[in-house]
């Protein structure tokens, strides 16, 4: 078979990923020492910071800019993350320290039907990772590197891979500095005056190790890249660069860890039913449990489910990260999901349920049937969303639609003088066994306006209001 | 600006023209009288119907229990319904109890949204929702929502907002009358067609049987008073 692989490069990686906020501010990544820029954003840019430049220099060019400390650790944890978003692609990732990620995509082409389906996927998910991001493919991880490096490409076959290769540039190519400049003195440029050499004549005068790179790049040597292990297991912790103190800018770091949830449970082939959602603070941390009634994959369906229940929530201390976890997953059962199915406009009933029952709390959600019990008040109960009702009872007598939650005494003379009585008496004696007996006899009743209610007589005396025929 | 000009502008509808409209069938309320006024012979679905009344007790659940009763695969949502929707009186009707809804909010804006997310998911065949006062821009959310689902929202309210701004297409003004099975409705908006005055509806439905839905079963009003006997 034969392959196809696409490398995606992050430039801004340890960069963007700190940003988890607004990306129109400028920001620029400091090195080791905190004296030079290593890395600025596109806002940095066009103020006219550049990599290299001093940190003090910078800041007196644009004072408000935002000074992010570069983290080695959370560099790598970064590109984990991204390994694990991608598994929606593909099964086979490789890491490509320090911020590159290599995708296997031969054996995707079918399941994603073709190239051009699979890549616009791709960049559109990119799109809402608000990563800067230069993808390309190739025929070899190497060759797919490169063309990363050059600028991105996109093509299918090996010719096209070949061809693209030939115009790129030496001093792009990631070579021994000593080579690339005997290469500039001896007049080649790009990348297919060097191949157009007899390979024979190039290990012979720079040496085996630029034969063997030129191999692996056109695929005259295997080249197999250290694939990622998928974990078996969900846990992934974002510290945020800054303090936050309203739960809304939470979402924005959020949204990346569930993007990074989504592509593990399709590598996986499984659907969350609950997170468990920890808010990292200086001193102790929040946890929230969210959950969704028929498990879902899709980030977004948890990113809604997860601002509902923020909504409602109220942060004791500013987050300084967050923690996700997932505690209960469930394989997917087949034809449950389909990507290439259009967007249903229906959203299924469980789906509404999930969000109603986030916002409002599960309590706030019942039905009602009714059940075997002759004093009106207890002919009825509440059931929970799903499952069988249990049996029903057939109704007896004449009910009316609504039912007071607790009886109006009516005065007397109201009820002498105004209200008419249509029929009865029913009469309903009841529950001497326990301590809520009842002795009533029931009417329907006509108000002066014409309205109808359900009203009883106490047997010690008195009127009551039980329902209107609404 | 002359008459014209305001008939250029769309401003002006012309009931003349209302015929030439393609009629899409709507959907029957179970009563005949009532689909009679209606465009379609009943509701256009996707739309909000604004029901106007003092206190419960009048018809209004009546009206609609031959819709809610129609609907036995999509669900019903009641959200904050005034009183205890009685499980025995609506199981007699024939609405599936296992399909209908209730939703106990905190706050009118957690009503407000729970409707519109209701109408927005499409999965509903109607949203029963109780409101008081509510700025016209919700009620256009609302309709804006049944539009997207494709449902009917039943938007409840008391009479004194007869007369503020609506976007529902739909306004009934429900008053009860002396009769047993009887209502007065005053149609206040409706689709494709004008107002219409006080008029009394049977509430009594084509399917015999249902018991509690009309009252039917009641002595009628020239029926002796009773008196409890003792």
């Amino acid at each position: 078979m034969k392959g196809l692989w696409l490398y995606l490069h992050f430039p801004l990686l340890s960069l963007e990923m700190q940003c988890t906020a607004d990306a129109s501010e400028p920001s620029i990544l400091l090195d080791e020492g905190a004296a030079r820029v290593l890395l600025c954003n596109a806002a940095a840019r066009t103020q006219g910071l550049e990599p290299g430049m001093a940190v003090a220099r910078a800041l007196s060019m644009v004072p408000n800019v935002r000074l992010l400390p570069e983290d080695a650790k959370q560099a790598e944890q970064q590109l984990q993350g991204l390994a694990l978003w991608s598994g929606r692609f593909s099964a086979r990732a490789s890491l490509q320290p320090p911020c590159g990620l290599l995708l296997e995509l031969a054996s995707m082409l079918r399941y994603f039907r073709g190239l051009d389906t699979l890549w616009s996927n791709i960049q559109q998910q990119l799109k809402t990772l608000e990563l800067s991001c230069i993808s390309a493919t190739g025929h070899t991880p190497l060759a797919a590197r490169v063309l990363a490096l050059d600028g991105g490409f996109c093509a299918a076959d090996t010719a096209a891979h070949l061809q693209r290769l030939q115009s790129v540039p030496i001093d792009r190519l990631e070579l021994d500095a000593k080579l690339r400049v005997q290469f500039q003195g001896l007049g080649f440029s790009r990348l297919g005056d060097l191949l157009a050499l007899p390979s024979l004549e190039l290990a012979h005068r720079f040496g085996p190790g630029i034969t063997a790179w030129l191999e692996r790049l056109t695929g005259q040597r295997p080249d197999p890249p250290v694939y990622f292990d998928m974990p078996a297991a969900f846990l992934r912790e974002l510290p945020l660069a800054y303090e936050v103190e309203r739960t809304e800018a939470l979402l924005f770091g959020l949204r990346r860890l569930l993007s990074q949830l989504e592509g593990f449970l399709r590598a996986h082939y499984w659907r969350a039913l609950r997170l468990q959602l920890e808010l990292l603070q200086s001193e102790g941390r929040q946890s929230l449990a969210v959950g969704h009634a028929s498990g879902a994959q899709a980030a977004d369906i948890w990113l809604e489910l997860c601002r509902l229940r923020l909504e409602r929530l109220t942060l004791v201390r500013p987050v300084i990260g967050l923690r996700l976890e997932v505690t209960e997953f469930r394989e997917l059962e087949s034809g449950g999901e389909d990507l290439f199915s259009a967007a249903k406009t229906q959203v299924v009933p469980v789906q509404l349920l999930s969000r109603l029952q986030m916002r409002l709390g599960e309590q706030a959600l019942y039905r009602v049937v009714p059940c075997e019990d002759h004093r009106p008040e207890l002919s009825w109960k509440k059931v929970p969303l799903t499952g069988v009702l249990p049996a029903q009872p057939e109704t007896t007598g004449l009910r009316p639609l609504w039912l007071l939650a607790a009886p109006e005494p009516l005065s007397p003379a109201l009820v002498e003088g105004c209200i008419e009585l249509l029929s009865g008496p029913e009469r309903i004696v009841s529950g001497w066994w326990d301590q809520q007996s009842v002795r009533r006899d029931y009417y329907v009743g006509r108000w002066p306006d014409g309205r109808r209610g359900w009203l009883y007589h106490e047997s010690a005396g008195g009127w009551y209001l039980h329902g209107w025929f609404g | 600006m002359s008459l014209e000009q305001l008939l250029e502008r769309g401003a002006v509808w012309r009931a003349s023209e209302a015929a030439a409209e393609p009629v899409v069938a709507g959907l029957s309320c179970g009563h005949a009288e009532l689909d009679q006024l209606l465009q379609g012979q009943g509701l256009q679905s996707g739309s909000l119907v604004e029901v106007l009344y003092a206190t419960e007790g009048c018809g209004e659940l009546r009206l609609l229990l031959p819709l809610l009763a129609a609907s036995q695969e999509r669900w019903v949502l009641w959200v904050d319904p005034p009183h205890i929707p009685y499980a025995p009186a609506l199981k007699a009707a024939g609405v599936a109890l296992d399909r209908l809804l209730l939703v106990r909010s905190n706050s009118r804006r957690d009503r407000l949204w729970c409707i519109e997310q209701a109408l927005k998911s499409g999965c509903c065949s109607a949203v029963l929702g109780w409101l008081g006062d509510v700025s016209p821009q919700a009620l256009r959310r609302l309709q804006l929502a049944a539009a997207e689902g494709d449902g009917l929202g039943f938007i409840f309210r008391p009479t004194a907002c007869k007369d503020q701004a609506s976007a529902a297409p739909y306004r009934l003004l429900l008053e009860p009358d002396q009769a047993p099975d009887k209502l007065a409705v005053s149609v206040l908006k409706r689709r494709g067609g004008w107002p219409l005055s006080r008029r009394v509806l049977s509430l009594r439905q084509r399917s015999p049987g249902n018991r509690a839905a009309s009252l039917a079963a009641l002595p009628g009003a020239s029926a002796a008073r009773v008196r409890p006997g003792g």
